[in-house]
């Protein structure tokens, strides 16, 4: 089956009133941190420095918030398949293994353009409505951009791992709350520990955690070194392959 | 049927990611060494006093020729307490008359002085209050990828350039300024 045929498949299954419920929370979302953040500045005479730092945590969070929404997004969608049998339908109907996983990878990539579109037009219209358009300009930069979309598709990617390898949506849901949970207290444990035992204090293990690597690698305001980005492109090809390998080869039931 | 048809495109999609993350890190590392370089060569100490009509305190004339180590800091600050002990440390090992350390706070003296002994701070730095308009110079130094952040620690050599300027609590730079000033004593005692 062709791409294009894949795609159109998957976007027919789209519109479904869970869909339209996180893809609408995420819009309100985004526009309500927006609408906050250039309301702040706008009631007071703030500096342009200022500008800039809240800026940068308001588009932080706007890609942490939608990269949850887009990890529950994902987990609903393929754990609905399995729930409702409709995997097992496509497949007697003529649909391969790698087909229905490439087209759950274009639900994830459309999910991610939607929240990156969404989040650069809020605040592309906070700015406006502001007058601080030259601040934006300086803030929303190539780097920027690159960032946010990473951040979204890594979680995407993220999701896919979780729902191909477990099935169950409570599963993986759960796995993606308590996994992030899990790895800041693991880096808490080695800041407060580690760090006050003088333990090779340059050692930061949230390089290493699957998670929390990618922050490091792109929030960093520090020379990010070659290795962590090494780091992250292995948990990347880990995300996108073990579901893909797991999935041809496990049992369709879930 | 062929198996595994699929695996190029992800196998694609997996490395321009990663291709995008190396292009948006490289990007930030040039701007962060050229920010850190451009910064580097200026000679703050200069700026600060003609900025400030040498009526300042805390930073003026009288520094010049001299290592400076800065701290901003304030008592509500955790990370800034964190660090003081570290920080006394460094005054009790370094200075002398051609290190000073400078201690700097935006909030009222009173009142950081009772918040001081209600916590059984010392602070061995020569503390400086009410310093808005020096500390705002001192931020205005800050690189694009740099927050707002408090503590801030800088140490200006003796041409009045910034030898580091960095933001929260960091053991690390802190072994690192340490090292940097058993160097600067080491290279003055051999010159007398």
């Amino acid at each position: 089956m062709n791409i294009k045929r894949i795609i159109s498949i998957e976007l027919l299954k789209l519109p479904v009133m869970s869909n339209y419920i996180i893809l609408g929370i995420l819009l309100l979302l985004d526009f309500a941190f927006s609408f906050l953040f250039f309301y702040q500045f706008s009631s007071s005479a703030s500096e342009s420095d200022s500008f800039m730092d809240v800026g940068r945590q308001i588009l932080n969070t706007q890609a942490s918030f939608g990269g949850m929404l887009i990890c529950i997004f994902i987990i609903l969608n393929v754990g609905g398949e399995y729930k409702n049998g409709t995997l097992s339908k496509n497949l007697i109907d003529g649909f391969s293994r790698e087909d229905f996983y490439v087209g759950k990878f274009f639900v994830m990539l459309f999910c991610v353009l939607f929240a990156l579109i969404v989040g650069v037009v809020s605040l592309t219209i906070g700015s406006l409505a502001l007058g601080k358009w030259n601040d934006f300009l300086h803030l929303m930069d190539v780097t920027f951009v690159i960032n946010f979309f990473i951040q979204l598709f890594y979680n995407g990617i993220f999701a896919l791992f979780l729902i191909f390898l477990f099935k169950k949506v409570a599963i993986s849901l759960v796995l993606y709350f308590v996994w992030g949970v899990f790895e800041n207290i693991l880096t808490g444990i080695q800041y407060v520990y580690f760090k006050t035992q003088e333990i090779d204090s340059t050692f930061r293990l949230d390089e290493y955690l699957p998670r929390s690597s990618i922050e490091v690698v792109l929030n960093s305001t520090e020379y990010i070194h070659p290795s962590s980005i090494v780091i992250t492109g292995l948990y990347i090809l880990l995300f996108l392959l073990i579901p893909y390998f797991s999935f041809l080869k496990s049992d369709i039931k879930s | 049927m062929k198996r595994f048809k699929r695996l190029p495109f992800l196998l694609i999609v997996a490395f321009v990611a990663i291709g995008l993350i190396v292009l948006s890190v490289s990007l930030s590392n040039t701007v962060i060494k050229k920010g850190q370089a451009e910064r580097a060569q200026k000679n703050i100490l200069q700026e600060i006093i003609e900025a400030t009509n040498n009526e300042n305190p805390a930073i003026n004339d009288s520094l010049k020729d001299k290592v400076v180590v800065i701290n901003v800091w304030a008592t509500w600050c955790k990370p800034c307490l964190q660090e003081i002990p570290e920080l006394n440390e460094l005054v009790k090992e370094y200075k002398s008359d051609e290190i000073v350390f400078i201690a700097l706070n935006r909030e009222n003296e009173e009142e950081e002085r009772e918040k001081m002994e209600e916590k059984g701070i010392e602070f061995d730095y020569e503390l400086y209050f009410n310093q808005d308009e020096l500390i705002d110079l001192l931020y205005s130094y800050k690189l694009k990828n740099e927050s707002n952040a408090i503590p801030l620690n800088i140490v200006l050599n003796k041409s009045g350039q910034p030898d580091f300027y960095y933001m929260g609590n960091q053991p690390d730079k802190l072994k690192e300024v340490k090292i940097h000033l058993s160097k600067l004593r080491t290279t003055t005692f051999r010159i007398l």
